[in-house]
């Protein structure tokens, strides 16, 4: 009788801790994250329609189009890739709720991996979530990981053979977005995902693909552009006048042809579109950090990085003031409208203009809540979730 | 076959959860009751797919 | 006699200043053809590359130039008349090039020998500041300051932009080898002092 009684105990607390794991997991990904459409967003399409058997899954994101008042030529900015790296999402978020495209076409992607903005790192200690501030109050944005969620796509293979290349990688990568490219029909979740968007690319000519990212202080590829040959110049261009003009350094690399799965390079071997993908810095992503939390995530303040970064361990400098995270989507916001004005000087019969969108000075000043819409106050029909 | 196999492995942890549950009622040792719980947790959440 | 030790006192004066400030005054003029490449296959190529083509120079942009190159044109009649090695190394480059920084080093060395036997100009460069030295090296990979040292000492000029000498390394390597200097901060510069290298 005791033992049944004491059984019966562990039992019901097990139990709550399922109930409110359980309830912490579902609300996390069930998180609503709203979208005010600006005033330039003038379609918003769901990825399915560039591939059918995406619909109904955790991967059918919105496609946001601003087509401009007069033609050009067409960009695309991909946010989320790895959500885990929110300066990517957020930056885009910007242009699709202010965002009005003067000449050209903008297609903003903010979830390209959805499904890995609904889960955390396993053994990661992740918080969630996190605020944004802004004068309205907040808004709050899930933060995700860098592969597609398990109860989505599982199991993962021994080994992942990257398609169509056969180049060997780590199994978690059958997950991961960005070595998934160029995708096929009959692949994993996060293949068709890489396969719809480039089906995308293609039929919508595309002329340029940036995929916006974060990466580790740790990591040699860091404020920088990495370049397919198709864009090198362009991408040249677009480094040296950032670096010359806006107050912060933005390197340069080539993306390496014996390199298979990422954005920069699969996108601009498969379709005619010049691939791009920029990276900032990001202190949270380090595995010499402190505690992780959305303070951290935030701020990019940490003394162990800056601790490492005193054994000439990073390959990029941090200091006390670390890395807010308005910096790092200000560099990205500063950069796609670079990219843009690069490209319309060599291009000028098939411009690119945005307006409304801040640069790094502006969005550093104000702060990137300043420039996110209240949901309450959309306009009908105007507000959506990712 | 994806799908198939995704089944399978559905199929494998509610096995193991049967089977953790099962040794849970046998255990006489406190210990071990403790032990299957935290071990069980994990695959229930995935079971239900919440994580 | 306080005269006089005015005007001495300005001449020590103008000593001193004058010969700093006329460093970097280009003296050295450069000819067309340029070839154009690489000690260490970094993308710093690249930007000199987009101010030549913006500047109708008469380049060839090669990262692998080998000393055959530059022998072949010379038989063809249509010799190059400068080589620009830009320094600093990629492992992601040299990577996917399938090549190693010794690799780098051995083919550089042929190719300035060849230069030097051709008569030609060499310019050593580094244009993309302290992120292609130490700061943008894994600890132990001194790939970048080997390609400097391969390369910059042997030039008749160096190329440099200005944060990339923080160290003064090129400064030393400039007065121990008496090589002109040129430097830019931004490299919006390079335009004017690639203008200004291979103005007739």
């Amino acid at each position: 009788m005791k033992a049944s009684i004491r059984k019966l105990g562990f039992s019901i607390a097990g139990l709550v801790l399922l109930v409110v794991s359980g309830l912490s997991f579902y609300e996390s990904r069930h998180l609503k994250e709203p979208v005010v459409l600006s005033d330039g967003v003038t379609q918003v399409m769901k990825l399915s329609k560039y591939f059918p058997d995406i619909e109904g899954t955790a991967n059918d994101c919105n496609i946001y189009v601003l087509e401009g008042k007069e033609p050009g030529a067409t960009l695309c900015i991909l946010g989320g890739t790895h959500p885990e790296e929110p300066a990517g999402r957020l930056a885009a978020w910007l242009f699709a709720e202010n965002g009005v495209m003067m000449k050209g076409r903008l297609i903003v992607v903010l979830s390209a991996n959805r499904s890995a903005t609904t889960v955390t790192r396993v053994g990661g200690a992740y918080p969630p979530d996190f605020i944004i501030p802004s004068p309205w109050g907040g808004q709050t944005f899930r933060l995700g990981d860098r592969w597609s969620n398990p109860l989505d796509q599982w199991p993962d293979p021994e080994v992942y053979i990257h398609y169509p290349s056969g180049q060997y990688l780590a199994y978690l990568d059958s997950r991961n977005l960005n070595r998934c490219w160029p995708g096929r029909p009959n692949g994993t979740l996060t293949e068709k995902t890489a396969y719809a968007f480039l089906e995308m690319i293609k039929k919508e000519k595309v002329d340029v693909v940036i995929d916006l990212h974060e990466a580790e202080l740790q990591y040699p590829v860091i404020s920088t552009i990495v370049t397919h040959e198709k864009g090198q110049e362009l991408a040249a261009v677009v480094s040296m006048t950032l670096t010359d003009l806006e107050g912060f350094k933005m390197g340069l690399e080539f993306s390496p042809k014996n390199l298979h799965g990422l954005s920069h390079r699969e996108i601009g071997d498969y379709s005619d579109a010049i691939s791009l993908l920029f990276e900032a810095p990001e202190p949270f992503l380090d595995a010499t950090r402190g505690k992780t939390t959305t303070d951290q995530l935030l701020t990019g303040k940490d003394e162990f990085v800056v601790k490492a970064g005193k054994h000439g361990l990073l390959f990029e400098k941090i200091d006390e003031k670390g890395w807010p995270i308005d910096v790092r989507v200000g560099r990205h916001t500063s950069a796609i409208l670079q990219t843009m004005a690069s490209w319309t000087e060599v291009h000028p019969e098939r411009p690119l203009l945005c307006d409304n969108v801040p640069r790094y000075a502006e969005v550093i000043e104000k702060g990137i809540g300043k420039f996110l819409q209240d949901p309450a106050h959309g306009k009908p029909g105007r507000v959506l979730f990712e | 076959m994806e799908l198939v196999v995704t089944i399978i492995y559905y199929c494998l942890v509610g096995f193991v959860s049967v089977l953790l549950i099962y040794n849970l009622i046998k255990t006489t040792e406190w210990q071990k009751e403790v032990l299957y719980i935290i071990v069980l947790i994990p695959f229930l959440l995935r079971l239900f797919m919440l994580k | 006699m306080k005269c006089i030790s005015w005007i001495i006192t300005l001449a020590v004066v103008a000593g001193f200043v004058l010969p700093p400030a006329s460093a970097q005054k280009q003296t050295v003029k450069l000819d067309q053809p340029v070839l154009l490449t690489s000690c260490g296959q970094s993308p710093g190529p690249l930007k000199i590359k987009v101010f030549f083509g913006r500047l109708n120079i008469d380049y060839v942009y090669n990262l692998q130039a080998s000393a055959g190159d530059l022998s072949a044109k010379k038989k063809e009649g249509k010799p190059f008349k400068s080589l620009i090695i830009v320094t600093g190394a990629s492992l992601k480059g040299m990577g996917a090039s399938k090549v190693s920084i010794e690799d780098e080093l051995d083919r550089t060395k042929k190719l300035i020998a060849e230069a030097r036997k051709q008569g030609m100009k060499v310019v050593g460069a580094h244009v993309e500041g302290m992120e292609r030295r130490a700061q943008g090296a894994t600890p132990g990979d001194n790939s970048d300051e080997l390609s400097i040292d391969a390369v910059c000492p042997q030039s008749d000029l160096l190329l440099v932009r200005k944060d990339g000498d923080e160290d003064k390394r090129f400064t030393a390597i400039s007065t121990g080898k008496k090589i002109p200097l040129v430097t830019f901060e931004k490299n919006m510069e390079l335009s004017d002092v690639l203008k200004n290298l291979y103005q007739k």
